[in-house]
Parts: C-alpha cells; structure tokens; sequence
C-alpha cells in the first residue's frame, strides 16, 4: 500500500531535508515545501504527500536541536524548549535534553497519529465550532498562561508580553492600515518573526555571555551522559503523555496551534510540578512536555486537511495545493473518494516519525561535541549562524537591522529582569487574537456579550481569569508569606 | 623601355590601382562585417537564450500558482528554455506587480495577473496600473458563487435576497479579505439587488469555508473551484454564479445575469509582461503559452474544478482588462473603498 | 533591581505613551466596527497602567541589601566588550552589501575571534578564512541562498 520502496526512500529523503531545515533557521518548512513542490509533480499524489509531511516532522525535530544547544529556536514553537532546554546544555546535559525531545517527539507524534487514526471526523466536527469568539477566548487564554513561563516577576512578563502584542501589530491590518510602519515598506508585511527570534534568542544570550572575558567555559566541560537515565525518564513520563493530549487538541484549532501548544504544556508542567522553581534551570520537564505538544500537534494539524479539506497553517496550505495540482481534491469526501490518500498520509507520519528518531539518536553524540567548541570560536559562529538565517528568511538587509536591533534589546532585557519567551509567543498570537477580537465584534455589531453567550468561549474565558485570579492570588500569599516572616 | 616604362606605369598604376582596389576591398569587406554584425546587434538574438521566469503574487498552493505550475512544464517544452516560477508576495499581490512593471521589457520576466490587478490599483497605493503591461494571454476563469450551508433556509437566491432585504444588516457575508476582490464583489451584489449585508472578514476563502462550515456566517463568495468538493459532499449549496452562461459543472444553478444583474466577479488568471516588450518576444511567449494551455493536463484539472478555459489572446486579454476595470471601479466608487495609508 | 525596575518601568511607560498617540493617529472606529487603532490603543493603555504601577512600586520599595549592590556589568571590562561586540554586528551588516559574504564574513570572524575571543592573528585568521570558505560553500553554492554580491561579485 503506503509501504513501498520508493515511499519508504522518500520519506526518509523529506525526514533528512526536514531536519536539515529546521536546524537552519530562515528556510522554513512552508518555503522548502514551495520549493519542491515541481519535484513532487512527477511522482504520484501519494508518494508526494509522504515526502512532504516528512519535511513537516523533520523540521519540528530540528528545530529543537538549535533551541537545546545555542538557544536558538528553529521556529516559533522551539522557543519554549529553549528555556530549559538551553539551561540543560550548558549544565553539560544537552545529551539528555535532545534524547528526551527525540522521544518525547517520537511518543507524541505516534499517539497523535493514533488518535488521528480513530476519532478524526467527529474532532473534526467539533473544532468547526471554534468561531472567532472561541478562538479570541483561546488566544486570551494562552496570553494568561504566558505568565507561567517566566520564573521571574509576574508584571513583568506581562508588560513584555504587550510589547510583543505591539511588535505583532506593526504592519498591514485586516482592514488595510498599515500601522507602526514608519514608512519603511519593508514592514508593510509585519516584521519578520526569524529576525526577531535571532535577535532575541541567539544574539542576545551572546551578548550576555560576553561580557565574561572568554577564558572559562560557558557550558559544561564534562558531558553528563549522551542519553536520558532513568530519573529522566520517571520525570518525564508524565509531562509526555499530557503533552501528546494537549498538543492533539490544540492542533485542531487553526492558528498558531504547534506554539500555544508547548507554552500551554510547559505551563502545565510547572503548575503541577512539585518543584516549580527547577524550571527556567534546566527541568526535563520542561522539555519532554513542550516537546511532545508541538509534535502531537502536527497530527492535529493534519485532521482540518484530511476530514474537511481546510488548511490550518501556510505548511498546510502548500501540501493542500500540492494535493490539488495532482488532481485530489481535498474536502469532507477525501476519505471516501481517495482513501489510498488519507491512509497513505497516516501510515508516512508513523514511519516519518520513526524515521526521525532514528536518524536524531545518533547525531546527538555530533552535536553534543559542537559543543565542545571553545565558545570563544564557538560565538562567532553562532552570530553568524543569526545572520544568515535572518537574512536568508526574506533576502533582506532590512530584517537584518531588525535582528541586531532585537539583540540589544533582548541583552538589555536579561539585564533588567525580563524573559523573551513572552515577548516572541504574544507576538505570534496577536494577529489571531485581534482578528478573532475584531470579527467577534463585527458579527455582534459591538455587543461584548457575545463572548460569554457561546458555551465554548465563555468556558475557555473563564478558564483564562480563574488563572489569573490565581496567579494574583498566589502572588498575594507569597507577599504575605514574606511579610509575616519579617514580623 | 617602354615595357619597362610600361610595366613601371602599370605598377604605378597597379599599386595605385592596387592601392584603389585594396581600399575598395577593405569597404567591401567592411560593408559585408557591418551586413553581418547588424545582424546581430540589431536583429534578435535568439529568444529566448536563458531561462523566462514567471513572478507569481501569490503563496504556492494558491489557485494562481497552480495554474502557473500546470502550465510550466509544457511551456518550457514549446518555448526551449527553462521557465521558472517565483513567489513573490505580499501588498496583496502588489509587490511582485510592481517588480514585473519595473522589470526590464526584454521578455524575460512575465507576469500573471488577475481580478486583484484592477482592484489594488483603487484600493491600495502600491498598486499597478493594468496600462503598465502588455497583455500576452488570458488563459482560463473560474467564476464565483453566492454559497450557503446546505442545510440553510435559503433554497434560492431570492429567498436570501428577500431575507437580506427586510433584515438590512442581519445577513453576515464571510469574504476572503477586506477589500479583497471576493468583498468588493458581495458589494457589488449590495449595489445590484439593494441590500445592506455585515461583512465578516477573514483571511483566505479557506477561513470562509470553515466559518461557513462552523456556521459562523450566513453566506459567502467564493470562486467555485474551493466549493465544488463541499457542494459534492452535500455540505454546500450555490445559490447564484457570476459567469455570463451557467457552469458545467454545476449546471442547476442560475446565473447573476438570470437574476438581473450582470457582475463578472470570477477570478480569471492572464499573463502579462512589462509594456514596450518586443512583439515578436511577445508572440513567442503567447504561442509556447497557447500549447501550455491546450493541453490535456489543462483541461482535465480545470474541467474538475469548474473552470472555464478560454483562449483570449493578447488584444482580447487588453480588452477585457478595460472592462474589468469599469465593472470594478463602479462597485468601488459605490462601496466608498479608499486607498488607506 | 531597583534603580533598573525604575528605569525600566519608566522607558515601558514612555513606549506605552507613544502607541497611544500613534494609535490615535489610526481610525479607531467603534467597538461596533473596530478600525485599526482600537486594539493597539486599549493594550497601550494597559502597558502605561502596569508600567506606571511598577515604576511607582520601584519608587517605595526600601532599599534591600541583594538588589541594588549588584552592578550592572558583571566585570570591569564588561561595557567595552559588548560595545565591540554591536560594533561588530553593525559592521558586518553594512559591510555585506558592500563587499560580499565571504570577505565580509572573513573580517566579522577574524575581528571576533581575536579581540573577543583573544587568539593570535595567526589562529584568527586561519579560523576565520575557514569560516568564510566553509560558509560559502555552505549557503552560498550549495544552497544556493542569494547572498549580497558586493562590489566583488563574489
């Protein structure tokens, strides 16, 4: 059937192509896609579909290498793996940290498939009655657990995350305002996110470590094991599972759903950690659940495309058209009319997903020695990793101020007590959350109420102010805590 | 002596006549170099010598991509050099329009343009006029359909047109963006039948269908090809579509012009490149994209997703951009839609 | 912390007053059919409120010993570095349309690599030519990513 030779050959070539692009920030997987799609046209719908979904995963695994080893997310939804991920490597345990990701992704991305296998059609069903007030409700809910990720002040994450709003703001709106462009067209699109990503993550945390004359080592000279133990695995096993379960949900609804869904999880993980101070410092946790989440999500990606024919993401989008160039034209009877399509898609995320455990279980030795590099010769590189990646993601100069500009504030935010996982995950939710926010309204013609009259978002709403009520809450008792310990 | 003299004068003569005959020679010989460098100076070289690129507006996967991409292997079969594709987006198709007007007129940078060309150029301010082009060929359209759930009260047209009328404002039109051509076209429906819709905008007709799926929205525009496999799955009904005659592949369904109102509000995909290309270049490019078109491939995707493919060639394409431009300017001016900076 | 929170809340605050006034320069519309400004208007509101409330809190906290001891920068050397380092970063931006990738990318290395990282020239430079040839290779050919070109044309 899907089995093959040549689909087995070329879901290996896309799993290889895919990982490669995830570790080089500024290709993404939509413009890779893009670029192989007239290669696909001379092999069969079916042949070509593996290959891409294979790009797909693999991009999603290597994005978690650069995030672990330099702090630089491949895309968007590694951003969270950077915060422990990052820590974990420079304790000397980036073995560990990329092992427990291979197989946290491995785990979720084969219950998602599962999943996807059984109940498609009726999750289907109900992720169509996400309108624009319930994903309004998400977004918001996703920018109240924002919070959970950083470990310092709660204000602070707060009023950075509304700096990412504006950062997400600048450019063209839905109803055609170019807002925040200085008049500089090359921001009529909005600013790029890879210049903002490099700038904050990879230039800044240079930056940081420079100011240290470069004599002692910013990571651990001794490696801690190339694999996760076994205490690794006992902590990780829980955050896996929730994550695969979060993460399939959350792939549903359309919108930036591989992102929320590692935040979301991180979140939880540190909620219901007994421990919550060991994230930020290096916590599996706070990988193995991110982890599992943006990969599970993939699968949940899939469900729109393949029960109704609706594209969920721009990677989506492209193997939609690739699907319609070969004359299969996705829609509710997919199932019906090329079943050869639906379960050939299935069984290429079972073995793309194996695949790429395979082939990421032995290229964790090679990177951990990167590593090793003196970090004198090591930083140079990683600056000029940043650059080309931002450039390399729009052909522009331009995007390379924007870069340098995000790492002198990134820098000075390390300085000053601000995290830039909030800045980076507001600024990608605020296109959806404002127009979800926008149309809501249009459709009540200003009625505020319609929020809370729709049982989803009033629900996920109510969810969002219990977590901040909480937050306040517990943050009031800590103050408490301290003042009655002062008396 | 005389011979000597004799010979000395025809040596004289000789080296003078030599000397003539050598300076005629050198013209000549000049005279021919120039024959044969004009040639090729002033005359074509042959075109085309590298690859043609096609700058596509749009995000690969788009309706327009793909017909660039169905059409591109058998161009650069009949043209003999590679031809390739090039996303540039963004501005809502501005910017690559913009690069192609700009490009050289050599014939090496073609552009393809459809409906949005006429719309950005009123409401944006990046936008190109069509006039900046020279028309090569129109190749296929895909008209648009007033589209609903399939289990929504609405079993014609009229009844949502009388619905709409007595509730000015409660039917809500999910369009493809605003100002976006599929919105400027329910604007036009407004101006046409006398109703007053609220516009719910969204990003794509792919969030269009979802809504209307969700049951987020009443109705929508939305060009048949996105609709036909939901119409097939008993999910959607085409209440209207926009083309003159009705379509084949959805014969029961009546057009605008049944209705009364003529709005020519399909997409349609032509092939422009930058004006003052050489007309020779120009037939070049339309003859390898008439064989492109008339293939079996062509034919058979379109025929599957309702698509109209019509040959109009470079004069019938210039054409029907003037009256485009009429039809879309008219529902502009009436919408009120500005150029907003 | 609490000269930085104070300083910091400051500059969020004057960033929130700015997005305030741009927005209001957008058409606002109403909530009935929100134009471009609202959304960038209510959140700046907010940024000035949370700013305002913890520049004011920065204000009153009395001094406690762990925070406002601890410089700025780590090391006495510190400023200069990171000086170096932007310098270098803005250098080899604008160097790049100019000369090209692989020299631009050869000085960017070469300088990095012996004032901040403190080799010899020696094993700068042979670092640093390996990078740019590597690099090249890497991006330019093989992946054919169009780098600037430069007056070299390389």
């Amino acid at each position: 059937m899907a089995l093959t030779p040549i689909n087995l050959f070329l879901c290996l070539v896309g799993c290889l192509l895919g990982t490669l692009i995830g570790v080089l920030p500024g290709i993404g997987p939509a413009a890779t896609i893009a670029l192989l799609l007239p290669v696909t046209l001379a092999l069969p719908p079916t042949t070509a579909i593996i290959m891409l979904s294979g790009i797909f995963y693999g991009a999603m695994y290597g994005g978690s290498t650069t995030a672990i080893l330099v702090n630089i997310p491949g895309e968007a939804a590694a951003a969270i793996t950077c915060i422990d991920g990052y820590q974990m490597a420079r304790q000397g345990r980036a073995g560990p940290a990329l092992g427990i990701a291979a197989f946290g992704s491995f785990l979720a991305g084969t219950i998602g498939v599962f999943f996807l296998m059984l109940i498609a059609p009726p999750v289907a069903e109900f992720a169509l009655k996400f309108g624009p007030p319930e994903i309004f409700a998400v977004m918001v809910l996703g920018l109240t657990v924002l919070n959970y990720l950083s470990s310092g002040s709660l204000i602070k994450s707060f009023m950075i995350a509304l700096v990412g709003l504006f950062v997400g703001m600048i450019g063209i709106d839905i109803s055609g305002v170019f807002r925040f462009t200085f008049g500089m067209p090359d921001f009529y699109d909005g600013i790029g996110l890879v210049p903002v990503l490099m700038g904050l993550f990879g230039v800044a945390e240079v930056l940081v470590n420079l100011e240290q004359v470069i004599t002692r080592q910013v990571f651990a000279t001794k490696i801690k094991g190339l694999l996760p133990n076994k205490e690794d695995w006992k902590a990780s096993a829980k955050p896996i599972a929730r994550g695969s379960l979060i993460g399939f949900l959350m792939g549903l609804i359309p919108g930036p759903s591989n992102t929320i869904s590692s935040f979301i999880s991180y979140a939880m993980e540190k909620r219901f950690s007994k421990h919550p101070d060991r994230f930020g410092k290096g916590a599996i946790e706070g990988v193995a659940g991110p982890e599992s989440a943006n990969n599970s999500a993939c699968a949940g990606n899939f469900i729109p495309v393949l029960t109704l024919g609706i594209p969920t993401s721009a990677v989506m989008a492209v193997i939609v058209g690739a699907l319609i160039i070969h004359g299969v034209f996705p829609g509710p009877l997919l199932i019906k009319n090329n079943p050869d399509i639906f379960w050939g898609t299935i069984a290429s995320m079972y073995i793309g997903n194996f695949m790429l455990l395979i082939l990421n279980l032995p290229l964790i030795g090679i990177w951990v020695k990167v590593l090793k590099v003196p970090y004198g010769l090591l930083f140079p590189l990683i600056f000029l990793f940043c650059f080309v990646g931002a450039y390399a993601n729009n052909n522009s100069l331009v995007e390379l101020n924007v870069m340098i500009f995000f790492g002198l504030i990134g820098y000075l935010m390390k300085k000053t007590g601000y995290e830039p996982a909030p800045l980076v995950m507001a600024y990608i939710l605020c296109p959806f959350l404002e127009e979800a926010f926008r149309q809501s309204l249009i459709k009540s013609h200003g009625d505020f109420s319609i929020f809370f009259q729709r049982p989803i978002s009033a629900t996920i709403l109510s969810l969002a102010f219990l977590f901040i009520f909480l937050n306040i809450f517990t943050g009031l008792k800590h103050k408490r805590k301290r003042l009655l310990e002062r008396i | 002596m005389d011979d000597n003299w004799a010979l000395a004068q025809n040596k004289e003569r000789g080296g003078r006549h030599m000397k003539k005959g050598t300076i005629r020679f050198i013209w000549s010989l000049a005279a021919i170099l120039l024959l044969v460098f004009s040639q090729s100076i002033f005359a074509q070289e042959k075109f085309p010598a590298r690859p043609v690129t096609l700058i596509i507006p749009w995000a690969p996967g788009g309706g327009g991509s793909i017909n660039a991409q169905l059409l591109q292997p058998h161009m650069e079969k009949a043209i003999g050099s590679g031809v390739a594709i090039v996303n540039k987006t963004g501005g809502g198709g501005t910017i690559a329009w913009n690069f192609v007007a700009n490009a050289a007129p050599d014939g090496y940078t073609v552009g393809i343009v459809n409906p949005s060309l006429v719309v950005t150029l009123y409401t944006t301010k990046t936008g190109v006029s069509y006039k900046r082009f020279d028309s090569i060929i129109y190749t296929v359209g895909v008209p648009a359909g007033v589209v609903v759930k399939a289990d929504s009260p609405w079993k014609t047209f009229k009844e949502l047109i009388d619905h709409a009328k007595a509730n000015p404002g409660k039917v809500q039109m999910a369009n493809s963006g605003h100002a976006a051509m599929y919105h400027i076209g329910i604007v036009g429906i407004e101006m046409a039948t006398g109703v007053k819709f609220t516009h719910i905008p969204y990003k794509g007709s792919g969030p269009c269908v979802t809504a209307l799926l969700g049951g987020h929205a009443d109705a929508s525009l939305i060009e048949i090809s996105t609709l036909l496999p939901y119409v097939e799955a008993k999910k959607f009904r085409i209440l209207a579509v926009s083309s003159a005659t009705r379509n084949f592949a959805i014969p029961e369904v009546p057009t605008f012009k049944e209705q009364g109102f003529d709005l020519d509000v399909g997409t349609w995909y032509g092939y422009v490149v930058p004006k003052g290309t050489p007309k020779e270049r120009i037939k070049i490019l339309h003859d390898a994209f008439k064989v492109a078109m008339d293939s079996e491939e062509f034919k058979a995707f379109y025929k599957k997703q309702g698509g109209v493919v019509e040959y109009k060639d470079a004069e019938g394409l210039a054409a029907y951009l003037e009256l485009q431009d009429k039809l879309w300017k008219k529902i502009i001016d009436f919408g009120e839609f500005k150029p907003i900076e | 912390m609490k000269n930085l929170d104070r300083i910091s809340g400051i500059i969020l605050f004057l960033l929130g007053l700015g997005i305030f006034l741009k927005s209001l320069t957008y058409p606002i519309g109403s909530f009935r059919s929100p134009g471009g400004g609202l959304f960038p208007l209510l959140a700046s509101i907010l940024l000035m409120g949370l700013s305002g409330a913890m520049t004011i809190q920065a204000f009153w906290k009395k001094n406690t010993e762990e925070s406002s001891k601890a410089p700025f920068f780590s090391t006495k050397d510190a400023p200069n570095r990171i000086l170096f380092g932007f310098m270098a970063l803005l250098a080899f931006r604008y160097l790049l349309p100019v000369i090209g990738f692989g020299p631009s990318t050869f000085l960017f290395i070469l300088f990095l690599a012996k004032y901040l990282g403190h080799y010899s020239w020696k094993m700068s430079i042979f670092f640093s030519v390996l990078t740019a040839l590597a690099a090249y290779y890497l991006f330019q050919v093989w992946l054919k990513i169009p780098m600037p070109q430069g007056i070299l044309k390389i």
